[in-house]
């Protein structure tokens, strides 16, 4: 397993303060589902780097729900098995890569956070990613990876208010710098 | 729509009602605030699928007695800030799994269908184009459109990047609009001396494209037979063709799975002026959809609806059609997470007076 930790510091100033900060990020929030899905993620960042995980974080593979009475695995994630309805799920860390379905370069996006005009952010590239194990994932893809069917590997990282996301990067030895890259984007896009 | 039928307000004994923008009401505050008395009410949450999901089940209940007078209407306003908030917390898929990208609303799964789809079958960018040139040609005639000056390919391809390959001309404008018909049974219809429509089948289906990591069929495939055999009429019958265009790929795949045409080629049978699959004319959008009047929330959910019967009925607001009887429409909605869920059509009939 390869695991690493950023640590640029995660600096959030605004022309107008914190309010319009809060008032954007707060479209990134989470359900209680997500929300668990980043703790789950900081722990297993925080064993792996020896720290508590509570800056920048890195990990490989991606989490998922597991099924604990038929053992499928699924996303996004739901109060219940798709398979065969059981309530016993479990987190679980894949580290497992997938396959490129489709890509897209997103230059205007609805969510606040991520309007151009309010903060200096370049078009950036959305994936959609099969699993090798199934689920069907929205991934940050390096835009590197340009071709449908291209093999990629599995990384997940805070956003800018903490919370895990996926990322998409060429599979080989350059994968977790390359992950790391976008992971820092991530983090200070909204920085001015 | 009252008044058009020379009907008086406590004479509407049912009420269907789809609409984002309504909340915190609903269809039955509605009723108070239209201060009627009603025997049935709907109300249908499921975007550009909702006119015909919900006029299916006003015929329904028409047919069962259960009321005698349905007003079916779509309707909403715009505020851009409400607008992204509703397409950032559309669900918790979108929340946990689409939001975070800055993915929330349709743009980006359209995006990455549109690219599916065009390597799947070998399409490009200006067979879409042709689409909207056409739709936009159809909406010169259309006063309501808020997009009618003339569009051109190189304008078409030239057009800012939404979220590629999906540039401005494939989005459609939100705005604030209405649409909504009257259902009731024909006797009714006849005494009341109003033109009108025959609803001849109707037909939903939701979630059909689960358990395919990337679909390319959406759920109209599945009961397009049973469709055209309750209508008692073939695809080669449908005079005028109103598909759900929120993007191009989805007009297009309408009449693939609809049977217009096979899958992947619809662009094949389009010209920037015409849509002639099987050597036959068919009269596609011909009030310029949504591409050109822009999207009213969930009444685009009606616009297909509302246009096909004003063109059966001699009634139409521009481009009216000479010699058309019957008119086939389907409708889309609700964009959750990575994919649309809601496929819904309707064959209707001119009837002979």
């Amino acid at each position: 397993m390869r695991c690493g930790s950023y640590h640029r510091a995660c600096r959030i100033v605004t022309e107008s303060g914190e309010s319009e900060r809060d008032l954007s990020t707060k479209q990134l929030a989470r359900t209680s589902f997500g929300q668990a899905a980043t703790r789950f993620a900081r722990n297993i960042a925080g064993q792996n780097t020896g720290g508590d995980a509570s800056g920048n974080w890195l990990l490989q593979g991606v989490i998922l729900q597991q099924c604990g009475t038929c053992t499928a695995e699924f996303y996004p994630p739901r109060p219940l098995c798709p398979e065969c309805l059981s309530e016993q799920l479990q987190w679980r860390r894949n580290d497992g890569g997938g396959r490129v379905l489709s890509i897209t370069c997103l230059h205007v996006s609805v969510n606040t956070f991520y309007h151009r005009s309010a903060r200096d952010i370049e078009p950036w590239v959305i994936g959609m990613v099969a699993h090798d194990d199934g689920p069907v994932l929205l991934v940050f893809l390096d835009k590197s990876v340009t071709a449908v069917g291209s093999r990629i590997a599995l990384f997940t990282a805070p956003d800018i208010i903490g919370e895990s996301v996926i990322i998409g990067v060429r599979e080989g030895s350059l994968a977790e710098q390359s992950a790391g890259d976008i992971a820092a984007t991530l983090v200070h896009k909204d920085e001015n | 729509m009252l008044a058009a039928a020379g009907l008086e307000k406590p004479e509407c004994d049912g009420l269907m009602v789809s609409s984002y923008s309504l909340a915190p009401d609903t269809v039955v505050s509605l009723a108070e605030t239209f201060d009627i008395s009603l025997n049935w009410i709907e109300q249908v949450p499921l975007g550009g699928a909702s006119g015909i999901v919900g006029v299916q089940r006003a015929a329904r209940a028409v047919a069962a007695g259960d009321a005698h007078v349905i007003a079916c209407i779509g309707g909403d306003t715009f505020i851009p800030d409400q607008f992204a908030v509703l397409l950032g917390r559309f669900s918790n898929f979108t929340i946990d799994g689409a939001a975070p990208y800055g993915c929330g609303g349709a743009s980006v799964p359209f995006a990455l269908l549109t690219r599916a789809y065009m390597e799947t079958y070998h399409v490009a960018r200006e067979d879409f184009g042709r689409l909207c040139i056409l739709q936009r040609k159809n909406a010169q005639a259309y006063q309501q459109a808020l997009l009618r000056e003339n569009l051109t390919m190189q304008a078409y391809l030239a057009a800012r990047p939404v979220s590629d390959p999906l540039g401005l001309f494939d989005c459609v404008m939100p705005c604030a609009g209405a649409e909504g018909v009257l259902v009731m049974q024909e006797d009714r219809a006849q005494a009341l001396g109003i033109p009108y429509v025959h609803l001849r089948a109707s037909a939903e289906r939701h979630n059909a494209s689960r358990g395919v990591a990337m679909p390319l069929t959406f759920g109209w495939r599945d009961f397009r037979d049973d469709l055209y055999h309750a209508a008692g009429l073939r695809p080669e019958a449908m005079d005028i063709v109103q598909v759900y265009d929120d993007y191009p790929v989805m007009a297009l795949l309408q009449l693939e799975e609809l049977g217009l045409c096979e899958a992947g080629q619809a662009s094949r049978y389009l010209t920037e002026d015409s849509f002639i699959p099987r050597d036959r004319v068919v009269h596609l959008n011909t009030s310029g959809g949504q591409l050109s009047a822009g999207q009213a929330g969930f009444a685009g959910g009606f616009m297909g609806l509302t246009e096909a019967v004003r063109q059966l009925t001699g009634q139409a607001l521009g481009n009216q059609r000479a010699e058309v009887r019957n008119a086939l429409v389907s409708g889309f909605g609700m964009i959750n997470y990575n994919r649309g869920l809601c496929a819904a059509a309707a064959i209707i009939e001119r009837a002979e007076l």
